[in-house]
């Protein structure tokens, strides 16, 4: 296989990996907007807690992913960061208030109301940051012909990117998002033996679910309609990921609703993982349709063999760290958060 | 007429495009500085808390309150500049990609590791038993030092670019190993992660001697000071010996950067050095400067006769605005002495075994000591970044041609400024807030 490739498969990876645990940090701010209105502190409390020692960690996949195409792809990155660099932005905007309002308020949990204004800014971040990420991916994941082959760009940056599918896809990507943190506050909530605050997380976790799920049968109606490219390669080789993430959709729905809160969690990861590599098979072998491809783009192999070295190498220490961490503060008992 | 004002539209997006950058740059470095050196810190006085003293613990712990602001504010300044060195210089990636890359993956690491046991740290003080906790720090300390030390090599790479070859402006032969280890790493990275260390220690000193002036000499409080200003005593005079490595690879590696830190025009044996001074760069000399015979030659090459290359050799349109480099460079040397100074001074009453907090003068020269650190680190980077121009990769590709070309940055540049103050204020308040709670513990 060449070494493109595998780097291609770990971003994908590591993007999943940002939209699962990442989704999840954000989806808390979306929960924390659409419960607003009756709920008690207590809940309030399980919003916030359950990201607190995470969301950093969490936050390090999206760098992760920009540093792979970049030093794997320079010149597709170019390409791509200039035609989505106002979505790109914003998306940035969306980041940086929602990580500092984040801790902000973690100072203030006494000042009611300076804790209401930071938190009023933190979920308000939360839903802008995957919103303008879904519709920055929406775009590139259509067709950008201003994009020529070695990534310089003859659009416009301010308005370009304003298409119907990218503004779909930029609501999907806030339904993931609220989507996966649901079914993960359910699972916590559960094995905290909490079964009040669990079945309401569980009546959550469905509808959201039911939701998203739907939504992404309209994502498949977009491709058909505005994204040829795109819609080409899915019949070719992308449908069997959407077929594979369907049958785990659904499978999530039906465990969330029979209470198997854990077996659902993983289900779901797994779920938006394929959802992602339905995309990058739909989209093989471009990078930005339909002018730059992966192996025009690629740096030599001789790079990508060192980066996926240098990778293996940093993810042996980040792993065990990572399943260290979660496992202080998302396995049984999680007491006060 | 039409051509003139291309250009002038040009230049000034590419001075919107920098000022961007050097603004937010600027910005996350002192957060950045924060996050190496305080767990060092964090480290330090929960240490001795496990001697059974709980007053440790309750700075540790208290620390560790404000470093939770300090590295999420860090975090997203950081990832600012992730995304900006593409949307704003997308040529400079799209053209070295592929031979820097390396660095900037391995410090994602880095970071990640960072992040993970900042979380553990920060949250875990209940959960982890007291030793462990302790240890949790170490993982962000070296790791906070490893992604300052991968980020500086990405940046001595652009002075000191190695590991490729360029054919028709492509880049073949990559070698990302060689131009990571470039040869102003070793110097760059040594006096960046000192620098770092300087600042952290000196501005918890200067805030607490602050807090003793103004009538609080509580233990806690001469304790927090004692560690800051032990941090930052030790690191200075190291960062003198390498400022003056970094000096020595920039006379080799980059002459004309050299030639303006040291406003030297003609090239010349038996070099002066330029203390202070304007320089002119119409008249090609330097106003009101203390000039030391010689001593420039033998600083640069250790011989009192040898030959310093004046920036006569440079064209015109190669030569970096010499004034900012030299002024900001003496404002850097001058604090660093001034801080070399007192770390002298503190030694003097350590020995002495006279206290720390018995001499106003030398509470509002460590008062002094927080701000002088971060200027002169900042001067620092006006040296070599501005020093570096016209040239963003040194002598392969100039600043301009890696601008992008979208319009609007001027736009850019007022909201990023104004989202900065957003979070100054929020960070600068909750602090405050922080620093207000009372103490669990007092002893007096």
């Amino acid at each position: 296989m060449p070494p493109e490739l595998l780097m291609l498969g770990t971003a994908l990876l590591a993007l999943s990996a940002y939209a699962i645990f990442g989704g999840a940090d954000f989806g808390a701010g979306v929960w924390d907007v659409l419960t607003r209105r009756r709920r008690s502190p207590s809940e309030r409390e399980l919003i916030y807690h359950a990201i607190g020692p995470v969301w950093e960690a969490n936050h390090v996949w999206l760098i992760f992913v920009l540093m792979i195409l970049w030093s794997a792809f320079p010149s597709a990155f170019a390409g791509m960061c200039r035609v989505v660099m106002l979505p790109l932005l914003l998306t940035l905007v969306g980041i940086i208030f929602r990580g500092a309002a984040y801790a902000f308020r973690s100072i203030y949990e006494q000042v009611p109301g300076s804790r209401q204004r930071w938190e009023v800014i933190f979920s308000s971040a939360s839903i802008a940051a995957p919103f303008f990420m879904g519709a920055a991916i929406g775009t590139i994941a259509g067709d950008n012909p201003e994009v020529t082959a070695d990534g310089s760009f003859h659009g416009d940056w301010l308005t370009g990117w304003i298409r119907p599918e990218s503004i779909y896809f930029g609501a999907f990507a806030v339904g993931i998002c609220a989507f996966m943190a649901a079914v993960f506050l359910n699972r916590e909530t559960s094995l905290n033996g909490d079964v009040e605050l669990s079945e309401r997380w569980q009546r959550r976790a469905l509808w959201s679910g039911v939701i998203t799920g739907a939504m992404a049968m309209g994502g498949l109606v977009a491709a058909w309609l505005a994204m040829p490219e795109l819609w080409k390669g899915m019949l070719r080789i992308g449908w069997i990921a959407v077929a594979a993430s369907m049958v785990c959709g659904l499978a999530t729905i039906l465990l969330v609703r029979a209470g198997r809160a854990s077996l659902a969690a993983a289900t779901a990861c797994i779920t938006v993982a394929a959802v992602l590599a339905g995309w990058g098979l739909s989209q093989y072998p471009l990078l930005v349709a339909p002018n730059v491809t992966i192996a025009g783009s690629a740096a030599p192999d001789r790079v990508q063999w060192i980066l996926l070295v240098s990778i293996a190498i940093g993810m042996s220490l980040v792993a065990p760290s990572l399943w260290w961490l979660l496992r202080v503060f998302k396995s049984q008992e999680t007491g006060d958060g | 007429m039409n051509s003139w004002c291309l250009i002038a539209e040009t230049t000034s997006d590419l001075l919107a495009a920098r000022l961007q950058m050097a603004f937010t740059l600027g910005s996350h470095i002192i957060l950045a500085c924060l996050g190496v050196g305080l767990p060092l810190m964090m480290f330090a006085a929960e240490g001795l808390s496990l001697r059974g003293d709980p007053l440790w613990r309750e700075l540790a712990r208290r620390w560790s309150r404000a470093f939770l602001v300090l590295f999420a504010v860090g975090a997203v300044s950081g990832t600012v500049l992730s995304f900006e060195l593409g949307l704003l210089w997308p040529a400079f990636m799209g053209t070295w990609g592929a031979v820097i890359g390396l660095p900037f993956t391995l410090e994602g690491f880095a970071f990640f590791i960072e992040a993970i046991f900042a979380g553990i740290y920060l949250y875990g003080w209940d959960r982890l038993s007291p030793r462990v906790h302790w240890l949790t720090a170490i993982p962000i300390a070296v790791s906070g030092a490893a992604s300052a030390w991968f980020v500086v090599t990405a940046n001595a790479w652009m002075n000191a670019p190695r590991g490729f070859k360029l054919v028709n402006d492509r880049v073949v032969d990559a070698d990302p190993i060689a131009a990571m280890l470039n040869p102003a790493t070793g110097a760059q990275t040594t006096h960046m992660i000192l620098a770092a260390y300087m600042v952290s220690g000196f501005l918890v000193a200067s805030y607490y001697s602050w807090r003793m002036v103004r009538g609080d000499s509580s233990l806690y409080v001469r304790r927090a000071l004692m560690l800051g200003l032990a941090l930052g005593c030790l690191a200075t005079p190291f960062q003198i010996w390498s400022g003056d490595w970094c000096a020595k690879v920039v006379a080799r590696t980059q002459p004309a950067k050299f030639a303006s830190m040291e406003a030297t025009f003609e090239t010349q044996t038996h070099a002066p050095l330029h203390i202070g001074g304007i320089p002119d760069e119409g008249a090609e000399t330097v106003h009101y400067s203390i000039k030391i015979p010689g001593l420039l030659s033998f600083l640069a090459h250790g011989d009192f006769g040898a030959e310093i290359t004046g920036l006569e050799e440079f064209r015109e349109e190669d030569r970096p605005p010499v004034a900012v480099v030299h002024i900001a460079f003496q404002v850097m040397v001058g604090l660093g002495f001034f801080l070399l100074l007192l770390s002298v001074w503190t030694l003097g009453r350590v020995v002495l075994r006279r206290p720390l907090y018995g001499s106003r003068s030398f509470l509002c020269a460590v008062i002094a000591s927080g701000p002088a650190a971060v200027v002169a680190m900042e001067s620092g980077w006006v040296v070599t970044e501005v020093g570096r121009q016209p040239w963003i990769v040194y002598g392969q590709m100039r600043t301009v041609d890696a601008v992008t070309g979208a319009s609007g940055l001027w736009v850019l540049l007022s909201v990023t400024v104004t989202i900065y103050a957003v979070l100054l204020v929020g960070a600068v308040l909750s602090l405050q807030y922080l620093a207000r709670q009372p103490r669990s513990l007092d002893a007096a």
